[in-house]
C-alpha cells in the first residue's frame, strides 16, 4: 500500500488573488520516478499550482499530501525540508560564484578550527562533493571553479537541477528550463531530467516547448483557465489532442474515476 | 563532443583566465608600476624609510575607512557616512578621553582616599584611554547599525539615502559635541596606534627597520576580514548577495541579517580608522568629518578592482588600491606637482579603474 500512495497528491486545490480565480479546485498526483508534464496556456494556473505546491503561496482551500501523510506549507524553506526543490525560471544562480559555492549556497559545509569557536568553509569537502555530483549526473561542466557567469545557458541550468540534487530532494518542479536555452543543449538538459529518475526523483516540468513535454514526460496534465481539463498518460496521447486540450477546441479527457 | 562543442567548452575555458588575470593581478602589477616608476623619478627620496613610513601613516586611517566601504560595495549598496562617522567616533574618542580625566581629577582631589592612582599616573590614562576607545568603537557600531536598519528594516529605496542622511547626522554631532573646535591633547596610550612605531633588528650603528604601529593594525585587520570574507560562511554570503540578491534569498540566505553585519563592521572599521587618526594628530577635530574620506574611500575601492555593481572585489586588491592613491600623492610630492594636478590624476585614476570593470563584466557576458 505504502508504495502505491503517490508521493506527491494534491487535492482541490483553490487559489484567488482577489476577484481572479486562479485555481478552482485543482487536483495532481506525482507517482515516484515519474515526469509530469503541466502545460497549458499563459494564465492558466501552471505556476500558481507549484507556487503552491512549493510553499511560495498557501492555498486558500484544499489540501496536500506527502507520501500519504497531509502537510501544510507556509513557505519555501518547509517544502524544502520535505524535499520538495524549484528550480527558478529566471536561475537563481550567483554568477560571481563559482559552480560549488552556487550548489552549497545556503548550505555551506562548515569545519569547527581554532578550538572549535570558530566554523570555516570547508572548500575541499564542498568541492570534492560537488564535483562527484555532478559525475552522478553526468553533467558536462570541467571544473567546479569555474564562475557561473562563464557557463552557457544549458550549463547554468545543470548547475540548477544539480543544487536541488545535492539537498536530497524527492520532487524537483521545473519552470520552463529550456526557454532560455540553444537548441543543442535542450538534448542535454532533457537528458539530465530522464536521468534524475534514477536517483529516485520524481519531476514536475511546465514547458511550452511540446516536443520537449513529449520526449521526456510519462504523463501529461493540462490545465485551462484554473481547472484541469486533461490527464493523459503519454502513450496515450498526442500532441494535436494536447493543444487541443490547451487551446479548449476539445473540453475534457480525464480518467474516467475523475470525471464524476 | 563536435568540434562546435568543443570550440564553445575552449571558450568557455579561456575566458575565466582572462578575466583571473585582470582581477588578480591588474591593480598589483599597476602598483608595481607605480613605485618603479616612482623609484626611479625620485632616487633619493621615494624608497627611504622615512617616506615609507610617513606614507604608511598617512594612509592607515583610510585603509580602514575603504575596507569598511569595501564590504558594502560588494553587496552592491554604498556607505557615504563612513568619513563622518570616522569624525563622529574621534570627537567621542577624545570628549570621552577628556571627560574622563576631567572627571577623575576632581573626584581624586574631592575624595582624599589612599591608594588611588594618581590621574596622571600610566594606570590610569592606560584605564581611560581603554575606555575611550570602547566608546569610539560603540559610536561606529551604532551609526552601522541604525545605516543597516535604514535598508532592511525602514526599506529605504538605496543604501545611498539612509549613509546619505547619516553623513549629515555624524557631521552635525560632531561638530555639538565638540562646540565645533578641536579637542587637543591625548593620552600616550591612545596615541601609540596612530604615532607609534615598532623598531626591527635596531643595532648600535643603525636605528633598524622602524615600521609604524598603524601599519601593522591595518595589516592584522585587513588579516582578519580577508579570513572572514573568503573562509566564513558569511563571507561567502556577502559576495552571494552582491553577485545575485535573489538567488541568495531562494537558497535560504538571511539576506536583511547579513547586510545589518556589513553595515555594522563598516561603522566599526571607521571607528577603529578614527583611532589611528587619534593617534596621529593628537587630537579630535570635527574637521575630520568633514573632510569627505568618503569619497577618498570609495575611489580606493574602486581602483582596488571592486565592482560598484556587487559581488567582486579582494580585500588585497582594496589595500592596493589604498596605496596607489597614496603612492600618487606621495609621489606627486616629492616631484613638487601641484595639489590640484593630484586630484586631477586621482579622478583620471578612478574613471579608468572604473572602465576595466566594465570591461571585464563584458568579457563574462558576451
Amino acid at each position: 500500500m505504502a508504495s502505491q500512495e503517490p508521493i506527491v497528491r494534491m487535492e482541490d486545490i483553490h487559489k484567488s488573488f482577489g476577484p481572479v480565480r486562479a485555481l478552482q479546485g485543482v487536483s495532481l498526483q506525482l507517482q515516484r520516478r515519474e515526469v509530469l508534464g503541466l502545460v497549458g496556456d499563459n494564465g492558466a494556473g501552471k505556476s500558481t499550482l507549484m507556487k503552491v505546491l512549493s510553499g511560495v503561496y498557501q492555498a486558500d482551500q484544499g489540501q496536500i499530501y506527502l507520501q500519504g501523510q497531509p502537510v501544510r506549507f507556509q513557505s519555501p524553506r518547509d517544502s524544502r525540508t520535505a524535499g520538495i526543490e524549484m528550480v527558478y525560471q529566471d536561475l537563481a544562480l550567483a554568477g560571481n560564484l563559482d559552480v560549488t559555492a552556487n550548489i552549497f549556497l545556503g548550505q555551506e559545509s562548515t569545519r569547527k578550527r581554532l578550538g572549535r569557536i570558530f566554523s570555516f568553509l570547508d572548500h575541499q569537502k564542498m568541492a570534492e562533493d560537488a564535483t562527484r555530483l555532478l559525475e552522478r549526473l553526468r553533467i558536462d561542466i570541467r571544473s567546479v571553479k569555474y564562475h557561473v557567469e562563464n557557463l552557457s545557458g544549458g550549463q547554468r541550468q545543470a548547475v540548477a537541477i544539480a543544487r536541488c540534487m545535492g539537498f536530497s530532494a524527492r520532487v524537483v518542479i521545473m519552470d520552463e528550463p529550456t526557454a532560455a536555452l540553444a537548441v543543442k543543449e535542450v538534448s542535454k538538459v532533457l537528458d539530465l531530467i530522464r536521468g534524475l529518475k534514477q536517483h529516485d526523483v520524481a519531476v514536475i516540468l511546465i514547458s511550452h516547448r511540446m516536443q520537449d513535454i513529449f520526449e521526456v514526460c510519462d504523463r501529461i496534465m493540462v490545465l485551462r483557465q484554473g481547472r484541469k481539463v486533461g490527464d493523459l498518460p503519454r502513450s496515450e496521447t498526442d500532441m494535436d489532442r494536447v493543444v487541443a486540450l490547451i487551446t479548449g477546441a476539445q473540453e475534457k479527457a480525464l480518467p474516467e474515476k475523475e470525471v464524476a | 563532443m563536435s568540434s562546435a562543442a568543443d570550440t564553445a567548452a575552449k571558450r568557455s575555458v579561456a575566458r575565466p583566465s582572462l578575466t583571473a588575470v585582470l582581477e588578480r593581478l591588474g591593480v598589483i602589477l599597476a602598483l608595481m608600476v607605480l613605485m618603479i616608476a616612482l623609484t626611479i623619478l625620485s632616487p633619493d627620496y621615494f624608497l627611504t624609510q622615512a617616506n615609507l613610513a610617513n606614507v604608511a601613516n598617512r594612509v592607515a586611517f583610510i585603509a580602514l575607512l575603504s575596507l569598511g566601504e569595501f564590504l558594502v560595495i560588494l553587496t552592491a549598496g554604498i556607505d557615504l557616512s563612513v568619513g563622518s562617522v570616522m569624525g563622529l567616533s574621534l570627537i567621542m574618542l577624545a570628549k570621552c578621553t577628556h571627560s574622563a580625566f576631567d572627571g577623575y581629577s576632581a573626584w581624586y582631589a574631592q575624595s582624599g582616599m589612599a591608594g588611588l592612582p594618581a590621574p596622571d599616573s600610566p594606570l590610569t590614562l592606560a584605564a581611560i584611554s581603554l575606555l575611550a576607545i570602547i566608546v569610539a568603537l560603540v559610536t561606529g557600531w551604532l551609526c552601522g547599525l541604525l545605516n543597516g536598519w535604514g535598508f532592511t528594516r525602514l526599506r529605504l529605496p538605496h543604501p545611498f539615502i539612509m549613509t546619505l542622511g547619516m553623513m549629515n547626522i555624524a557631521r552635525g554631532a560632531a561638530n555639538l559635541i565638540s562646540g565645533g573646535s578641536p579637542i587637543t591633547g591625548l593620552p600616550k596610550a591612545l596615541r601609540v596606534f596612530g604615532a607609534g612605531q615598532i623598531r626591527f633588528f635596531p643595532s648600535t650603528t643603525n636605528a633598524g627597520l622602524r615600521i609604524p604601529v598603524a601599519f601593522i593594525v591595518v595589516l592584522a585587520v585587513y588579516l582578519v576580514l580577508w579570513i572572514y570574507l573568503t573562509q566564513t560562511q558569511t563571507g561567502r554570503h556577502i559576495y552571494a548577495i552582491g553577485g545575485n540578491p535573489q538567488a541568495a534569498r531562494y537558497a535560504g540566505v538571511n539576506v536583511s541579517g547579513v547586510l545589518n553585519r556589513v553595515y555594522m563592521l563598516s561603522g566599526i572599521l571607521a571607528a577603529v580608522g578614527a583611532i589611528l587618526y587619534a593617534g596621529r594628530i593628537n587630537s579630535g577635530t570635527p574637521k575630520a568629518a568633514l573632510a569627505g574620506y568618503e569619497l577618498d574611500a570609495i575611489a580606493a575601492v574602486i581602483i582596488g578592482g571592486a565592482s560598484f555593481f556587487g559581488g567582486r572585489g579582494t580585500v588585497t586588491g582594496t589595500l592596493v588600491g589604498v596605496l596607489i592613491m597614496g603612492f600618487i600623492r606621495n609621489g606627486l610630492n616629492l616631484l613638487n606637482v601641484s595639489v590640484f594636478w593630484q586630484e586631477i590624476a586621482i579622478g583620471a585614476i578612478i574613471v579608468t579603474a572604473a572602465f576595466i570593470d566594465v570591461l571585464r563584466r563584458r568579457a563574462a557576458r558576451v
